[in-house]
């Protein structure tokens, strides 16, 4: 039987740790791939690893993150529930549920909180601390509202400069609406900016440290741009479909079909499924549904106070077109999507395939296939199932569907009827 | 403005009725530009902004109380150094009583009405399109209007504003000829940042807005703790936030999430007797009018945009 595909990575360099979620559980291995704790333990033959605690509750995880120093890890499921763990014995700190389903969590710089961003466009923070006992919730912080868009929030990150007046970080939270939206945190009712050049759904925003003036960002529109956080001007914008239409020309990418699911896919489009930060290297590397490679852009700074430029980019095949990517010091961590039922070369049987590639410096400072950690965490085995469930292409809830929605079909349980 | 001598008529309300709630939530065909720089505000305002192939000439104001700032074409093309930019923004305008009421007092100031109920637009943007085109035709000679004094007589004696010139002034010559108003379809909750800079706007509407008494519903509202946060960006420190309603909840609702924003500061009512504007938030509105008609009661609110109170601690 084949085994269930990993949605979502996530990697901290200071803890070296790598989380691979698949459905409702998580593995968490070190630098090596070698696993140290999993809420399905079980599955595994190492007897060392730790057994985390599961939510049991059984609803898929959203979205995952570690805390900048990697002393804390967070995870949001599609069934509204929210937890924190500490990543030493992974005992769980915080276990709740949140009035809407949250579709990206960030702990802020210092730790003391999660923020998260929801369905609904609202953005909440909810205090770290001792788990709550089971009948009392007095003496913990209620999760305070620090910002609301009127559109579903796809991802939220905080900035690594500060703004001169406040000495503040700023949050940055992007949505279904095209928008970036730069924030003062704490004081996220001011405003710094907006980022607006987008011309479809933001799903993520990277800002890093080695460009703290700058974010990377990447939507449906099928390109990645570069922003300054203070005004929130656009200073660069990548076109994806200059250097990956040789994947659909050749075939390697395959379009939607005419079905519900997939026809607002079902044309050659790029949609951006993530940016990451590779600290050490100085770039950022991105997926894009349906594109079998990873895309390493680097950061090019200049002197003289300009403004740095996205390099052209250093593309790495992959067997199966991504789910997501992570950065582990030198190592890139892509997570691959399910073996699609159309007939292609390479991308292994069902029951073999593996569900993770992972890249890693080489010699002349690109980016190659690491074999061994490719195994090695291929060695850490999800669930088998009978058969992997599809994975829905990020068109379908980021188009804007006023024309070619059918009346009656996946109207939005969240959103207000009238 | 050629069908000046096909003799212009003034739409009629009850053509265009819609009922009052829209789902702000849901996607609608909407057009907005993707940033405010790429907005083209010569279909709006065309006595100052030119479009591409338009001469400068075309529609010019007639007396020199409403000389346009600046010309400049669309998109940001031209570099002069006072481009002229819509300072005015009333959040859900309706049948723009307001805006007609405040365009001769304000006769050079750009004001926008914002409007999700297309039916209500397209109402507006033709009795905008009248009434300047009565005001061009009258010629330079005609009678010219004292536009405080009516108001003050207005205010004085409120029921009785349902005369003529409640729909605007289409015989005698006003400030501005109404060149300096527009309306236009927008959700303002969605797409406000695309359509104005951050500190552009000196004042902001928002008059009789939806109550949404469901408790559910409360996100939609206009005023929300996280609404303020947008139109604290829309507004320049100084800038002033106008919200009346007929709602007492509602009146609640709003002083409270205002009260508890950091960035706005009510403004005491003795300083409000001095804002010429006051008046036609409290009876310019046709909301304003049926209110005043069944003798409900009006609850005005009006805020001043301050200086986040935590730069000024360092």
């Amino acid at each position: 039987m084949p085994y269930t595909s990993v949605t979502v990575v996530e990697a901290n360099s200071c803890r070296g740790a790598i989380a691979l979620v698949f459905d409702s559980d998580f593995h968490v291995t070190d630098s090596k791939g070698k696993l140290l704790a999993s809420t399905a333990a079980d599955l595994q033959d190492n007897a060392a690893a730790i057994k985390i605690a599961n939510i049991g509750k059984g609803g898929a995880i959203k979205a995952a993150v570690f805390s900048r120093d990697g002393s804390l890890f967070a995870i949001c499921t599609l069934d509204k529930n929210l937890l924190i763990y500490e990543t030493t014995n992974w005992s769980c700190l915080l276990s709740t549920s949140t009035e809407k389903r949250t579709n990206a969590i960030c702990f802020d710089p210092t730790g003391e909180y999660l923020v998260t961003g929801d369905k609904f466009g609202d953005s909440y923070k909810f205090k770290v601390g001792l788990a709550e006992s089971n009948n009392s919730d007095t003496g913990r912080e209620k999760p305070g509202l620090v910002l609301g868009h009127v559109s579903i929030l796809c991802d939220v990150a905080f900035s690594y400069c500060l703004a001169s007046e406040t000495q503040q970080q700023y949050i940055l939270t992007c949505d279904r609406d095209e928008k970036i939206r730069i924030s003062k945190y704490p004081n996220a009712y001011n405003i710094q900016a907006f980022c607006l050049g987008h011309t479809e759904f933001v799903t993520t925003v990277a800002p890093a440290s080695f460009a703290p003036a700058n974010a990377v960002t990447g939507s449906g529109d099928g390109t990645i741009r570069l922003w300054e956080i203070s005004t929130g001007k656009l200073l660069q914008t990548v076109e994806l479909k200059e250097f990956l239409a040789k994947y659909y020309a050749d075939g390697r990418a395959v379009c939607g079909e005419n079905t519900y699911e997939d026809r607002t896919a079902a044309s050659e489009r790029y949609g951006v499924l993530r940016v990451r930060v590779c600290e050490k290297q100085r770039a950022f590397v991105a997926v894009v549904e349906r594109i079998p490679a990873a895309i390493i852009l680097p950061f090019e700074s200049k002197q003289d106070g300009e403004h740095g430029v996205l390099g052209n980019p250093q593309l790495v095949d992959l067997v199966r077109a991504p789910t997501d990517v992570a950065v582990l010091d030198d190592s890139i961590i892509v997570s691959l999507a399910p073996v699609s039922s159309a007939p292609q070369a390479d991308q292994g049987t069902s029951n073999d395939a593996p569900l993770i590639a992972a890249l890693r410096l080489g010699a002349d400072s690109k980016f190659v296939h690491d074999k061994e950690l490719t195994n090695a965490l291929n060695g850490c085995k999800t669930k088998e199932v009978a058969l992997v469930p599809a994975i829905g292409s990020v068109f379908v809830w980021g188009n804007k569907m006023y024309l070619e929605r059918p009346k009656g079909e996946d109207q939005d349980q969240d959103q207000d009827e009238e | 403005m050629a069908d000046s001598t096909a003799g212009p008529k003034l739409p009629q309300k009850r053509y265009f009725r819609q009922r009052a709630h829209v789902n702000i939530f849901n996607d609608m065909p909407l057009e907005y530009p993707v940033r405010p720089s790429e907005q083209d505000w010569s279909d709006h305002f065309p006595a100052y902004f030119r479009t591409q192939q338009q001469p400068a000439s075309a529609a010019r104001p007639l007396s020199p109380g409403a000389e346009p700032q600046a010309k400049r074409g669309p998109a940001g093309s031209a570099h002069t150094a006072q481009p002229a930019r819509v300072e005015f923004a009333d959040i859900g305008c309706g049948y723009g009583g307001l805006l007609v009421a405040l365009a001769p007092l304000y006769p050079s100031t750009l004001m926008v009405g914002m409007e999700i109920r297309t039916k209500l637009v397209d109402y507006l943007q033709r009795r905008i399109h009248a009434l300047r085109t009565f005001q061009h035709a009258l010629g330079p000679a005609a009678e010219r209007v004292d536009v405080r004094s009516k108001l003050r007589a207005e205010f004085a004696a409120p029921d009785s504003t349902e005369g003529l010139h409640d729909n605007g002034e289409t015989e005698r010559l006003v400030p501005g000829h109404y060149d300096n108003i527009a309306a236009m379809r927008i959700n303002c909750q969605k797409y406000l940042p695309n359509f104005f800079e951050k500190a552009q706007l000196t004042k902001l509407f928002i008059l009789f807005a939806d109550p949404h008494f469901k408790r559910r519903k409360h996100k939609a509202r206009i005023v929300s703790a996280t609404m303020l946060a947008e139109y604290a960006y829309v507004l320049r420190p100084g800038g002033v936030l106008y919200t009346i309603t007929d709602v007492k909840d509602l009146a609640d609702w709003n002083t409270k999430h205002l009260d508890a924003f950091p960035l706005f500061e009510r403004i005491p009512d003795d300083e409000l007797e001095n804002d010429p504007a006051v008046p036609c938030v409290i009876n310019s509105t046709e909301e304003g009018k049926k209110v005043a008609r069944n003798n409900g009661s009006k609850y005005l609110a009006c805020y001043r945009r301050i200086e986040d109170p935590a730069n000024l601690n360092k």
